[in-house]
């Protein structure tokens, strides 16, 4: 079946619409980098067609689009919020409306001896689908992650820790000790099993006589007041 | 004087132990002290507070309230049949004599050599007492702990400060090392020659201790420490006594009139060493065990080793009954001779103490303790000890507290 120049134009002319429609928003993008700090957060950009607009009208004549696009932009970033709100996003003035293509003349008649300069070349529409060169797409939506005032803490173990971990490292070589969680010690964290015991009153007595009439002291936590019982 | 109580540095010890277990509580205790044979009674009060301050402070605090009286046996000269004013002033220049034989000190002399016994000698004495802890949890949980204590008697005064650094080795807490220092600034009453003079000497102690903990399971953690401690400065005992023999009349012999009573002397400086293991385990709800060694020797010649066991049984909710067992073992110091023994006058020089508390002997102490929280805010405690040494020596003590938690 033969096509005719002029459907084939006005099929192109309806790809090239539609996208040039729908790549507006990511050329602004690539345009205009977005300052972003820390403490900003930028949502995402939604495109959203008119109201009332389902698709794209093309009369096959006048090659016409006949309902414009409006495109929500990219929201302004908030530089004192540390929070995670997003903002209302501002309207950008819709483009102006595309100019029709000009009715085109339908072609005389060609003649069965002559064919017209256009008719020898190639017109089979190309279009290049692949591109060779690498093309950056730019994000649609820069998401910045929310930081929180307060650093945090990489590290649970101070250094010394850390080092002195190392110094007792053959202690796990030697015996095999599982480790045990947080949620495991509600036993451990009872008064009857601190070296005090459960009366460390008692206890405390108790080394007063130990201290006095006996002639060693010493491995009982370190001391905080004078002795001279001895 | 061995009934002395200056106790502050196990009361500020006890205070450290105890706070691994962030309970604020108000706590009253009452302890009844007597020795067998009718020698000393102590009555000691304490009151204490322990409270957190957010989630980063903690405060221990206590008040102690000791009353001591009674009669410590130390050597004397027994007069009780009578002494004319005569005797006592030619005794007084055998004194004065004798002391320039020897640097020393002589408090007394008897021309015959049987008036010398072991008597009791009457005390009586108050000592008030506070010691206070402050812990301070970094971000990363490790403790930081400074303390300092204040003690004052009749003859004696002590004050004390001390730093412990809390540190954990591990992201779940189940090792931690714990490093201590101590340092306290004593000071004691000394008799001069013949009780005619009282001084103030100063005497300090130093100590470090380096601590070990290790969570083992749910139920049961291991601890060992190295401790070691230096004593400098008046180390004798001033209410003590020994007798010496100086050779007033410089024949090169000692004579059985040339026996003076002299004051206790020991070494200027003693420093020990030492080493402690203990552990705790749970294997029931209801059942918690304790079980702790520590080895001790210093330069005194003192070597001793302390086996400490306990265990605490939940017998409802709430109630608790903890029988404990104590053995301990000490050999003799160097310079320590028994005072019934069969040589009994010491040379005119060097260290020389007949307190049995320096000598060779095995103690033994027995307790129960029942405790009951009877409301979620009020626990009630009392305790009954028994002690023994097979130098014949032996105390019975009863303690008794309430405790507010808050």
């Amino acid at each position: 079946m033969k096509v005719s120049l002029k459907t084939v134009t006005g099929l192109v002319s309806v790809v090239f619409l539609s996208t040039a429609a729908y790549a507006e928003p990511v050329i602004k993008y690539a345009k205009s980098k977005p300052v972003v700090s820390k403490t900003k957060v930028v949502s995402a950009v939604v495109v959203q067609p008119q109201l009332g607009v389902n698709k794209f009208q093309v009369h096959r004549a006048s090659q016409q689009v006949t309902q414009p696009i409006t495109i929500v932009s990219k929201p302004v970033a908030q530089t004192q919020s540390t929070q995670s709100a997003l903002s209302p996003l501002p309207k950008i003035e819709p483009m102006a409306s595309i100019q029709p293509i000009s009715a085109m003349k339908p072609l005389a008649p060609l003649s069965a001896t002559q064919a017209p300069a256009a008719a020898t070349k190639n017109t089979t529409p190309t279009i290049n689908t692949l591109s060779t060169s690498k093309v950056m797409v730019q994000p649609i939506a820069a998401l910045t992650p929310i930081q929180t005032t307060q650093a945090v803490k990489k590290d649970s173990v101070s250094p010394l820790g850390k080092f002195l971990a190392g110094a007792f490292a053959w202690v796990d070589s030697l015996v095999e000790i599982k480790p045990v969680k947080p949620w495991q010690k509600s036993i451990l964290a009872e008064p009857v099993m601190s070296a005090a015991g459960i009366n460390p009153e008692h206890t405390k007595f108790t080394k007063k006589v130990f201290i006095s009439k006996e002639a060693s002291s010493g491995g009982d936590g370190v001391a905080g007041g004078g002795c001279g019982c001895k | 004087m061995s009934a002395k109580k200056h106790i502050g540095i196990i009361s500020c010890s006890a205070l450290a132990s105890t706070m691994a277990q962030a309970e604020q509580s108000l706590s009253l205790h009452y302890m009844d002290y007597s020795e067998k044979d009718q020698r000393v009674d102590v009555g000691d009060t304490v009151l204490a507070l322990k409270a957190d301050f957010g989630v980063d402070y903690s405060l221990d605090l206590s008040l102690g309230y000791d009353s001591v009286s009674g009669a410590s046996p130390a050597w004397q000269i027994n007069d009780s049949s009578g002494v004319s004013d005569e005797e006592l002033r030619l005794r007084r220049e055998r004194v004065t004599l004798g002391q320039t034989k020897t640097a020393q000190t002589l408090l007394g002399y008897a021309f015959q050599s049987d008036k010398y016994a072991v008597q009791r000698v009457g005390l009586e004495d108050t000592r008030k007492s506070i010691n206070s802890a402050l812990t301070v949890r970094d971000e990363y949980r490790n403790e930081w702990t400074w303390g300092l204590s204040y003690s004052k008697e009749n003859d004696y005064k002590s004050v004390g400060a001390s730093f412990s650094y809390l540190v954990y080795l591990d992201k779940f807490k189940n090792r931690s090392m714990n490093f201590g220092v101590a340092y306290l600034d004593d000071e004691t009453s000394v008799f001069g020659t013949g009780y005619s003079t009282r001084s103030y000497d100063k005497l300090n102690l130093a100590s470090v201790e380096v601590g070990f903990t290790q969570v083992i399971s749910p139920r049961a953690t291991f601890d060992a420490k190295l401790f070691a401690n230096n004593d400098r400065g008046y180390l004798s005992n001033h209410y003590l006594t020994v007798l010496r023999y100086v050779d007033v009349n410089d024949n090169g012999n000692f004579e059985a009139n040339e026996i003076f009573l002299a004051a206790d002397s020991r070494p200027d400086t003693r420093t020990a060493y030492g080493t402690k293991f203990s552990g705790s385990y749970q294997p029931m709800p209801w059942l918690t065990t304790q079980l702790s060694y520590r080895f001790y020797n210093d330069t005194w010649g003192i070597v001793s080793h302390t086996v400490d066991s306990s265990v605490t049984f939940e017998i409802a909710d709430g109630w608790f009954i903890n029988p404990r067992a104590t053995w301990y073992q000490q050999s003799a110091a160097d310079f320590y001779r028994n005072p019934n023994g069969a040589q009994q006058a010491f040379a005119p020089t060097g260290v020389a103490s007949n307190d049995v508390r320096l000598g060779e002997y095995n103690a033994q102490t027995y307790s129960i303790a029942v405790s009951y929280q009877f409301t979620p805010s009020w626990k009630f405690d009392a305790a009954i000890h028994d002690y023994q040494q097979t130098n014949q020596f032996g105390a019975t003590w009863y303690v008794a507290g309430l405790t507010y938690l808050f």
